[in-house]
């Protein structure tokens, strides 16, 4: 369902970044999580007070930080502790939904000024511990007590893929080759460090056909964003970034209630929202962030977002049409796979990418692009958000 | 005593079987359903043998994991009994128990 049209909305504009290295920290949660605010608070030329609302997304806090509250302990530690702050959950797309809710905000007219974060603690957890917390995100009652793990669900969805379409193990791995590849620029990314298709093939088994290199590593981190009416952006920052579309959509939470094992339907209605209010279709794309949560992920998530026909995207993939100098540069961060997946700070660090491209100030810069696209999925499928973004004074 | 076999919900007006229960029958809106047993036979929709598993797990890995297309077109999560296979795509498999945790565990057909 897409929005009401008849209610008018305001154009809104990134005018503050700021993002943590993705790794292993020694700062506590909420320390990561001030500490991108308060980057992205400085580099939008704002007064704390000027701030009217937080959303922040986080997935695990309370099991793997033991932290709860972490809205509010945000606004408090900012000392803005007057402003509502809410924390958005939707597993790996806690920080998409965040960013979409103050773009919301701003956009119907009730705010000026919002700061939205995305934070996740997990290395300080085994990985039994992470491995359980995450699995969450499925449906533990009908699925995930069958002995079924996060990247097991993903190895049942790869397997699928390959048998239904071909895709080859190589093709797969090409992601994650890529994403490594680019990773090596990015100073905040937690694997700098080039690897080959055969690094990925034979790495350590996860989950099988899943191996060790097809997944994005457990990490800590947290990004941030500023937001505020495109009317006024130019008051603050010389260089905004606008948001042109936004899409949010459910799907099946669970793989037995999928009509496709190899698509999220999520995916597709967020991104058909995103394009209609944007006016921008899939090829009109200049960079693209999606969420490769495992390689096959990354595959999957640029079909169903319309860059290639289902069953395209391995061959697509390995010719090097989503390398930085491709036609659909895809993941010029890293992608989780490189930069690591702190999940609840994960939407927001594609947004923190995408601004630093579309500013041409990205340390994996793609040629002068116009438009991107930023792609964040929750668990096994069960949401998804889309957001459209376009370079000021952009001609598209 | 738990039974031996897979139960499943059914609209008490259209017959439509649901698994996960669901409170409203997606296609006639009734709200009245009863539980059934299925057969166990079915199909292997896709699998994957977990290596890591996670802390919920009482299971020794490696162990496969299959997505079982049941014969009345329910889809089911268990695990495969006793061996870990590959490429399970489209094999045939039939319940062989519901173990104490209340995993279905299924046979090679």
């Amino acid at each position: 369902m897409s929005q009401n049209k008849k209610i008018p909305m305001r154009p809104v504009s990134i005018i503050g970044v700021g993002c943590t290295p993705f790794g292993k920290s020694d700062s506590s949660i909420i320390d990561l999580a001030i500490q991108s605010s308060v980057e992205a608070i400085n580099s939008a030329n704002v007064k704390y007070d000027d701030i009217q609302s937080i959303y922040l997304g986080n997935f695990v806090g309370e099991r793997l930080a033991n932290q709860g509250s972490l809205g509010a302990m945000l606004a408090d530690r900012l000392d803005i502790s007057d402003i509502p702050a809410t924390k958005t959950e939707g597993a790996c797309a806690s920080g998409g939904i965040a960013f979409r809710h103050a773009f919301l905000t701003i956009a119907l007219g009730l705010y000026d000024f919002v700061l939205a974060t995305g934070v996740e603690k997990m290395t300080s957890s085994s990985t039994p511990d992470v491995t359980a917390a995450l699995a969450t995100a499925g449906d533990m009652e009908m699925e995930m007590y069958a002995g079924l793990t996060f990247p097991g669900a993903f190895a049942m969805i790869m397997a699928s893929h390959m048998q239904k379409y071909g895709t080859t193990r190589e093709q797969i791995a090409s992601v994650s080759v890529k994403n490594h590849r680019n990773g090596t620029n990015n100073p905040n990314a937690m694997f700098q460090k080039e690897i080959n298709v055969e690094d990925v093939i034979t790495s350590r088994e996860i989950s099988e056909p899943i191996r060790l290199f097809d997944c994005p590593p457990i990490s800590d981190g947290a990004a941030s964003v500023l937001l505020c009416p495109t009317e006024i952006a130019k008051n603050f920052v010389n260089n905004p970034v606008n948001i042109l579309g936004s899409g949010h959509a459910s799907g099946p939470i669970s793989l037995s209630g999928m009509n496709d094992l190899t698509s999220f339907s999520a995916t597709a209605i967020a991104a058909n929202e995103a394009y209609a209010m944007s006016g921008l279709r899939a090829e009109d794309i200049d960079v693209i962030e999606v969420h490769d949560c495992f390689s096959i992920a990354e595959i999957i998530a640029l079909e169903d977002l319309g860059f290639f026909n289902k069953g395209e995207g391995g061959p697509a993939t390995e010719s090097g049409i989503t390398a930085l100098n491709g036609k659909y540069p895809t993941n010029p961060s890293g992608g989780l796979i490189a930069k690591g997946h702190p999940v609840g700070a994960t939407g927001i660090a594609q947004i923190y990418e995408l601004t630093k491209q579309l500013q041409g100030l990205s340390t994996n810069q793609t040629n002068d692009p116009e438009t991107a696209l930023a792609h964040n999925l929750g668990g096994i499928g069960a949401l998804s958000t889309v957001h459209i973004l376009g370079k000021t004074n952009g001609t598209k | 005593m738990e039974p031996n076999n897979i139960q499943a919900y059914q609209c008490n007006i259209c017959k439509k079987l649901f698994l996960p229960p669901k409170t409203i029958c997606s296609t006639c809106k009734n709200t009245e359903t009863t539980k059934i047993s299925l057969s166990g036979h079915g199909k292997v929709m896709t699998s994957t043998v977990v290596h890591i598993p996670p802390n919920y797990s009482r299971k020794d890995p490696p162990y496969t994991v299959i997505l079982v297309k049941l014969d009345e077109g329910i889809p089911v999560m268990g695990q495969l009994h006793n061996s870990s296979v590959e490429s399970l795509i489209g094999t045939n498999v039939s319940l062989k128990k519901i173990n104490e945790d209340g995993i279905y565990l299924f046979d090679l057909a």
